[in-house]
Formats: C-alpha cells, sequence, structure tokens
C-alpha cells in the first residue's frame, strides 16, 4: 500500500485575511513614508484641521497641470483667507486676515507659469478677494524696493543695481468667479543683475511682504462703462 | 482509458491551478492504491490500471462535481494577496533608506533643562483638548538675563493619535497676556504692541504624533506680573495659566 499523504483541507479564509492585513501593513508604512498624501479635497481639510482652521469655502481652484502639478486655491470663512498650494496630496497654507465688506489682496503659495514671447517663465500672483460685485474690470499697481543694505565702502559694479531695487508694477486683473487675478509679470532679463534682485524678491518675499503690509498699491475697480467704482490704496 | 487521461478529465473542470494539482495528486494515489492491490492479486502492469481506472468510474460527472466544489474565486484573491504583499515588500525594500532615516531621526528631541534653583518653573501643565489636539506644557521657565530683565520660555506641545494630521506648530498666530499686551505673528515673525517685551518662535519640533513649538519672550521687568498668557491657534484660543509655578 502506498503512504498517501495525509489529506489536507486547503480553505484560503484564513490566509486571506492574514496577507490582507499584512499588505495593510506595508501599504499604511509606505503610505506613511511618502507623507501622508491625500485627495486634494482631503488634503486641503487636514491642512485646515492642522491649523485649527474652520473649513473653507473655495472659491478659486486653478489647474494643476499648468503650474508644475500645484493646484492653487483660495477659501474663505468668516474672519480669513485660506490660500492654498496643494501637489501630489500635500501642501502648504498662507493665513489672511478678510477686511469684511473691502477687497482684500492676497498672494498666492506659489509662482504661477506664464508665457512671454521668448520662454514660459514663473511669478507670483496675486488676488483681490470681496471684490465689488459690479466690478467688471480691475487694476493693481504695486510698488516694490529692495530693503535696504548697509554696507562699509563702494559697491562693486552692478551691485547697487542689486541692492537698492524699486520697480512699479501695473497688472491689469482677470476675473474668475468673485476673485481677480493679478499676474506679476518680470521688467527685467532674467540674466542680468536687476533681473535677479527682480526675480529673488518676487519668489522669495512678495508673499510676506503684503501679508505685513509693506507693499504699497493701488486697486482700482472699473465697472462696465469704465468708470471707476471703487480705489483701495494702501500705502 | 489511462490513468493520465482519466485524471486529466476529472480535473479539467477545476480552474484554479494549485487546486487542480492538488486533487490530481489525491486522485493520483487512489489509483496507485487500487493497482498496488490489483498487482498484489498477480495482475500485470497494464491490466492493472486497466482495472484501477474502471474502478474509478465515469470521469466526467467526477470532474462537474469537483468544479462545482472547488470554487476559484477565493483562491484568484488568495494568489492576488501574495502578489500585493511581494509588491509591497519590494516597494518598501525599494524605499529602504528613508524608513531607516525615518527611524534614526525619529522623536528625539528634548526640551531644554530649565535654569535650577530658579522660583519660576512649570511642567507639564494641561491645557485640555482644542480643535482635536491635546495641548500641554511640558514645560515652562524664566530665566534672568544680565541687565535684570526676565525672559519666558514656553515649550507647547499639541498632540493627537492621528499621525497623518499633526498639529501645525505653524499656526500659533497670536499671543496676549493679562498686562493686555498683545502679540501679533506674520510668518513666524512676531510684533509686540509695545517696545519690549519682544515674543518670538525659538524653534518648531515634531515627532510622529505631535509637534512641539518652543515661544520666547523677553524684556519682562518682573515675571510675577504675568499671571496668564493666552495663545491664539488658528481659529482657537488655549490659555496657559502662569499661577503657582515651583522650583524644578
Amino acid at each position: 500500500m502506498r503512504k498517501r499523504k495525509p489529506l489536507e483541507r486547503r480553505t484560503y479564509g484564513r490566509r486571506l485575511i492574514r496577507n490582507g492585513v499584512l499588505c495593510l501593513l506595508l501599504a499604511l508604512a509606505l503610505w506613511t513614508v511618502s507623507g501622508c498624501p491625500l485627495p486634494q479635497a482631503m488634503a486641503l481639510r487636514r491642512l485646515e484641521r492642522q491649523m485649527l482652521l474652520k473649513p473653507s469655502t473655495i472659491v478659486l481652484e486653478t489647474d494643476d497641470n499648468e503650474n508644475d502639478g500645484y493646484a492653487l486655491l483660495l477659501g474663505v470663512t468668516e474672519d480669513h483667507i485660506h490660500s492654498f498650494a496643494l501637489r501630489d496630496g500635500n501642501g502648504s497654507l498662507l493665513l489672511w486676515e478678510r477686511k469684511g465688506e473691502e477687497p482684500t489682496l492676497v498672494a498666492l503659495p506659489q509662482p504661477v507659469r506664464y508665457q512671454t514671447d521668448e520662454a514660459a517663465r514663473s511669478a507670483p500672483m496675486l488676488a483681490a478677494v470681496d471684490i465689488p460685485q459690479e466690478a467688471a474690470s480691475a487694476r493693481l499697481t504695486m510698488t516694490m524696493e529692495s530693503e535696504s543694505i548697509h554696507l562699509q565702502g563702494e559697491l562693486p559694479e552692478g551691485w547697487e543695481e542689486r541692492f537698492h531695487w524699486k520697480r512699479t508694477y501695473s497688472m491689469d486683473g482677470v476675473k474668475e468667479g468673485n476673485v481677480f487675478l493679478f499676474q506679476l509679470t518680470y521688467q527685467e532679463d532674467e540674466d542680468s543683475q536687476a533681473g535677479h534682485a527682480e526675480n529673488s524678491h518676487m519668489k522669495l518675499s512678495l508673499a510676506e511682504d503684503v501679508q505685513r503690509g509693506l507693499i504699497p498699491y493701488t486697486l482700482e475697480f472699473f465697472d462696465n462703462s469704465g468708470q471707476v467704482i471703487l480705489t483701495q490704496t494702501h500705502s | 482509458m489511462n490513468k493520465g487521461y482519466w485524471l486529466d478529465t476529472a480535473t479539467k473542470e477545476i480552474r484554479f491551478g494549485p487546486d487542480r494539482r492538488r486533487v490530481r495528486q489525491e486522485l493520483e494515489d487512489h489509483i496507485l492504491d487500487r493497482m498496488e492491490a490489483a498487482e498484489a492479486r498477480g495482475l500485470s502492469g497494464y491490466e492493472a490500471e486497466k482495472a484501477a481506472v474502471e474502478a474509478m468510474g465515469d470521469p466526467e460527472p467526477v470532474a462537474r462535481e469537483l468544479g462545482r466544489l472547488h470554487q476559484p474565486w477565493m483562491g484568484y484573491l488568495w494568489r492576488l494577496s501574495q502578489v500585493l504583499l511581494v509588491v509591497l515588500a519590494l516597494c518598501i525594500a525599494a524605499n529602504w533608506t528613508y524608513f531607516r532615516d525615518l527611524w534614526n531621526n525619529g522623536p528625539d528631541w528634548a526640551p531644554p533643562e530649565p535654569p535650577q534653583d530658579f522660583p519660576y518653573v512649570w511642567q507639564d501643565l494641561s491645557l485640555g483638548e482644542t480643535g482635536g489636539y491635546r495641548f500641554t506644557v511640558p514645560l515652562m521657565f524664566w530665566e534672568q538675563w544680565d541687565d535684570g530683565t526676565w525672559a519666558g520660555t514656553v515649550i507647547l506641545q499639541g498632540s493627537s493619535w492621528r499621525f497623518w494630521e499633526r498639529w501645525d506648530a505653524g499656526s500659533i498666530l497670536a499671543a496676549r497676556d493679562d498686562r493686555g499686551i498683545s502679540y501679533t505673528c506674520r510668518n513666524h515673525s512676531w510684533e509686540s504692541t509695545g517696545e519690549t517685551p519682544r515674543f518670538y518662535y525659538n524653534a518648531v519640533q515634531f515627532s510622529y504624533t505631535s509637534s512641539t513649538a518652543e515661544l520666547r519672550f523677553s524684556g519682562i521687568p518682573d515675571p510675577g506680573e504675568i499671571q496668564w498668557l493666552e495663545l491664539t491657534i488658528g481659529d482657537e484660543t488655549v490659555t496657559i495659566s502662569l499661577e503657582g509655578g515651583g522650583t524644578a
């Protein structure tokens, strides 16, 4: 008589549960090490919860394909305006105090791409929230100036331009729902000293300077006939 | 009908390969047992195989019954779970340096040592739960500077078991004390209503489930003047009572 192997009743339930639990644990570890990414809507609410903020109503959402994968969003609550930059399920949030009935000028947290005749460049975008209902167009004029730096002796050639730099920008707004968007564009050649100063100033300190009220600006709103209906000046 | 053909026909309806091979092996053992018995009765190898296969009966009804008993879906799911496990294990191996760094750079931050023999030290103050986070002050202390003024250090910790949404320690927007002096924060830079005191973040650290902010304010003539400090965190407030401090 052949020696038979003992009959083994093969059931998959227990093995499936064991493998499922192991898969969940490994997937959780991978998700954690990837920075716990979430879908855009959930990531946005998570950022608000992490900062102990009330959930905001989204008033603007940009296309992430046009902006290095970043989706830029603006949300409003009773007291604040939240400007989000979300990419790959994670992001950052800048908080702005809402002026109430008056329009509030905010900066989006990431530079936005725009096309020149020669190339694509990216620069900060500003937005006016709580705009007058009848506003058909808007213009923003702002002056940016580099902080004064005190140096001993004479500056090398070209450095004067770098350290003492002042430009006035005038931008026509693009209306998106109840928000006007203002795209800053560079005035200088990007390879010049002035271009470097402009680039670093725009990208590094613009949002903070606007937030701290350090940049003088004039925001004008026009109706359909081109008449000024509101002018907001910050000096 | 030979043994191989009978076995192939009887197991053809079992669609999940590992099940089919196992059942085939089991049936083959039965046939071999019968063949051994037949050979013991004096039959030749060919006759013994023929007799054993005939004794097993028609393979078609056996195939239908076995096919009904061995549904393939659980087997497919089990195989899928194995593939998933291997893929995930490979992903973990590919990201091993991240895991190692996460482990090595774990929650090794410790609050600064309080100055010894100073009368104003508070430890392990619980501030309760706000916005889904449990806030505590593991340590707060005053230290006197050379100019005679005092500087306060507050270690504020926000904890939650939700490791995927740790408290953002950069969300402290403002502070005020019971003397009416308020401090506002814009991008981690603090401004107070008066010339002094100054108030600022010194450091922000986090562990897997908590974030810690180290807040410092200086230029206080007498620490006994301040009874409480109220912090605005996002849309919420937490109050730190500074009464009843003791020596560390």
